[in-house]
């Protein structure tokens, strides 16, 4: 390998990965394949060895069984009827006011983020009950769905969030500040999101009609309907609760929501075998299809690393006009291309490894760099054409629901999303105030 | 050759299904790790690494599974455009790299499981269980997952000839048009 520059094994080293993703190789065989390939050529066959030690690595991570503990909860809870709950409530409470069911809509994504680490499973459930509901009710279909696929993705940023446990996981962070990272942000994208509802609802009332006034019900149904929100939020205070008051593991506080979703779901008498099968093969499956590309993408870091690239990756980074904020836009820019086109775990392996020493270099927090990440991910799920929110809604939705409404539909929250972390990126502090509140200032 | 491949492919099946329920051991050591903590005043040594070691063959166990379902995630911009022959053809073609990778999993991890069987390999914690067990998983899994990419190489084989395959036999069938 002397004879070839580092320059030309790295531009080939990216190059193949990049020719059979789009040939469609599955990401864990890409990866795994050609890192292979080029440890064979930089060590020899003694860098194997490598590839089935990380398999041990990864296996023996006590932060990663949160990841399927997280998703059954989040199954389970899809199932467990406590979202039509929520929406009953939210119908009451929210109805009178103009597009007040689509802003009830997205403060139920919020509590269910809280409540799952995932992005499908409010998509899923809201694509289901509040859809159909709105739309009967006169509601724009595109400010319908655009609504429920924006909230939808705040799964992985509202905390908790597998994908900040793989993050915190591969940066050597903890996933407690993390997950106490993404509150803030939460927050704001949901005061975003509501006041862009409310202000084209008041702009063109058409949009988004209120409820008639029979069907508001008076105080005692509002207050009978408040029960709803009892249960989320036990589950919500349970799980982070026992995080960020420091009673357990992030790992544990993920079996204590189980726990809870499987309380919910007893209370709903949706409680079953098949239930809990199906569920449990639905976490199987997503469980371990992260686990292979994380088993694989350990042999391509390896890879990456012993080929030199990276000081020519940091080299080129450097490169970048615009000193530390031209790196910023290039890698949102990167990132924002890759979420149209692969998964956010895969994104996350790939690129970590050569984002993080510039992030680094330029002397920013990682965790604050995460925040902005995973945000970055939320628009790869709602964006075209490889928007998981986009086939999951399109699978759900009512039948005049076109996937060219779901496309149109997105470009305004796009926008939307797109100023909250424009406004987290010029204020770090809304992103990292309650890590900092929770477990003290890092140094 | 139809009766082989069913084999692997129900053979796959059957792990997953038995796989799926380790969550049932998982959660109910994490919850008695929390439990015993407060209540006891100490966790019992052993309910940690148990679940532990539990994740680590629910993790690995199940990539053959995968296959079968055809749920590995891949880039579908180009790919999911292709017919079902074309995609088959693509398949064979790019399936060097699934061999290269299962190639070398499978031998080094059978190296480590070997030699950490042969020690009968503990974990030198206070509870010190055996863990070559969970070594040993790897290279079973990477064959169970070899297996199942000899499958598809047959089931890709007959769409190029095409002969229809049996989803029951060769797994998941890719479609014509875009999987989503």
């Amino acid at each position: 390998m002397t004879t070839l520059s580092v320059e030309l094994v790295t531009l080939l080293f990216f190059g193949s990965l990049l020719v059979f993703l789009v040939l469609g190789t599955p990401l864990v065989f890409t990866l795994g394949g050609i890192s292979v390939i080029f440890l064979y050529f930089t060590m020899g066959s003694v860098g194997f060895y490598i590839v089935a030690s990380k398999f041990w690595d990864s296996m023996m991570s006590f932060t990663l069984i949160a990841i399927p503990m997280y998703v059954y909860m989040a199954m389970l809870l899809e199932k467990s009827g406590v979202a039509q709950d929520l929406y009953r409530m939210m119908h009451v409470w929210f109805g009178g006011m103009r597009g007040g069911l689509a802003i009830g809509t997205v403060a139920i994504c919020a509590i269910f983020a809280a409540m799952s680490g995932i992005s499908g499973a409010a998509v899923v459930t809201m694509g289901t009950i509040a859809l159909p509901r709105m739309l009967e009710r006169g509601y724009d279909k595109r400010l319908a769905v655009g609504a429920i696929n924006c909230g939808g993705g705040w799964g992985i940023l509202i905390p908790p969030s597998i994908l900040m446990v793989l993050y915190a996981l591969l940066t050597e962070l903890s996933v407690g500040r993390l997950f106490a990272s993404g509150i803030g942000p939460g927050i704001l994208l949901f005061v975003l999101v509501s006041i862009y509802i409310g202000v084209r609802a008041w702009l063109q009332p058409s949009l988004a009609p209120t409820i008639p006034p029979e069907e508001r019900g008076d105080w005692a149904l509002k207050l009978r309907t408040l029960k709803a929100v009892f249960l989320p939020l036990l589950i919500v205070f349970l799980v982070l609760g026992a995080i960020f008051g420091g009673f357990a593991t992030p790992t544990e506080a993920a079996a204590l929501g189980v726990f809870g979703a499987l309380i919910a779901s007893a209370i709903h008498r949706k409680l079953s075998i098949p239930v809990l099968t199906d569920a449990a093969m639905q976490t199987l499956r997503l469980t371990a299809l992260i686990m292979w590309i994380l088993f694989a993408a350990h042999a391509f870091s390896t890879a990456y690393t012993t080929l030199g690239a990276n000081e020519l990756m940091n080299h080129l980074m450097s490169l970048i006009p615009g000193g530390k904020w031209g790196s910023l836009a290039f890698m949102l820019l990167v990132l924002l291309l890759l979420g149209m086109v692969l998964d956010p775990v895969g994104i996350m392996l790939i690129t970590l490894p050569v984002f993080l020493p510039v992030v680094q270099s330029f002397g920013w927090d990682p965790i604050w760099f995460g925040v902005i990440f995973i945000i970055m991910m939320e628009i790869g799920y709602m964006t075209p054409p490889f928007g998981f929110n986009l086939f999951y809604l399109k699978a759900v939705a009512p039948p005049d629901v076109t996937m060219s409404d779901i496309y149109w539909s997105v470009i305004p929250y796009v926008l939307v999303t797109f100023v909250g972390v424009l406004i987290i990126i010029l204020i770090p502090d809304i992103a990292l105030y309650f890590p900092n509140l929770f477990f003290g200032v890092s140094t | 050759m139809t009766r082989i491949a069913g084999a692997i492919t129900r053979l796959n099946i059957a792990i997953a299904r038995v796989a799926a329920w380790l969550i049932a051991p998982m959660f109910f050591l994490l919850m008695a790790d929390v439990i015993m903590r407060y209540v006891v005043g100490s966790a019992a040594i052993w309910t940690a690494e148990f679940a532990q070691l539990l994740f680590g063959v629910y993790a690995v166990i199940c990539g053959g599974y995968l296959l079968v379902e055809r749920a590995h995630v891949n880039v579908d911009i180009l790919y999911g455009r292709f017919r079902r022959v074309t995609k088959a053809k693509v398949d064979l073609a790019t399936s060097v790299l699934f061999f290269l990778f299962l190639g070398v999993l499978i031998w080094q991890s059978a190296d480590m499981a070997w030699e950490s069987a042969e020690s009968l390999e503990t974990s030198n914690s206070i509870w010190n269980p055996w863990i070559w067990p969970v070594k040993v998983a790897i290279p079973i899994a990477g064959v169970l997952l070899l297996l199942q990419g000899l499958v598809r190489i047959a089931s890709d084989i007959r769409t190029v000839m095409g002969l229809e395959n049996d989803p029951a036999i060769f797994g998941k069938q890719a479609a014509d048009e875009p999987s989503h």
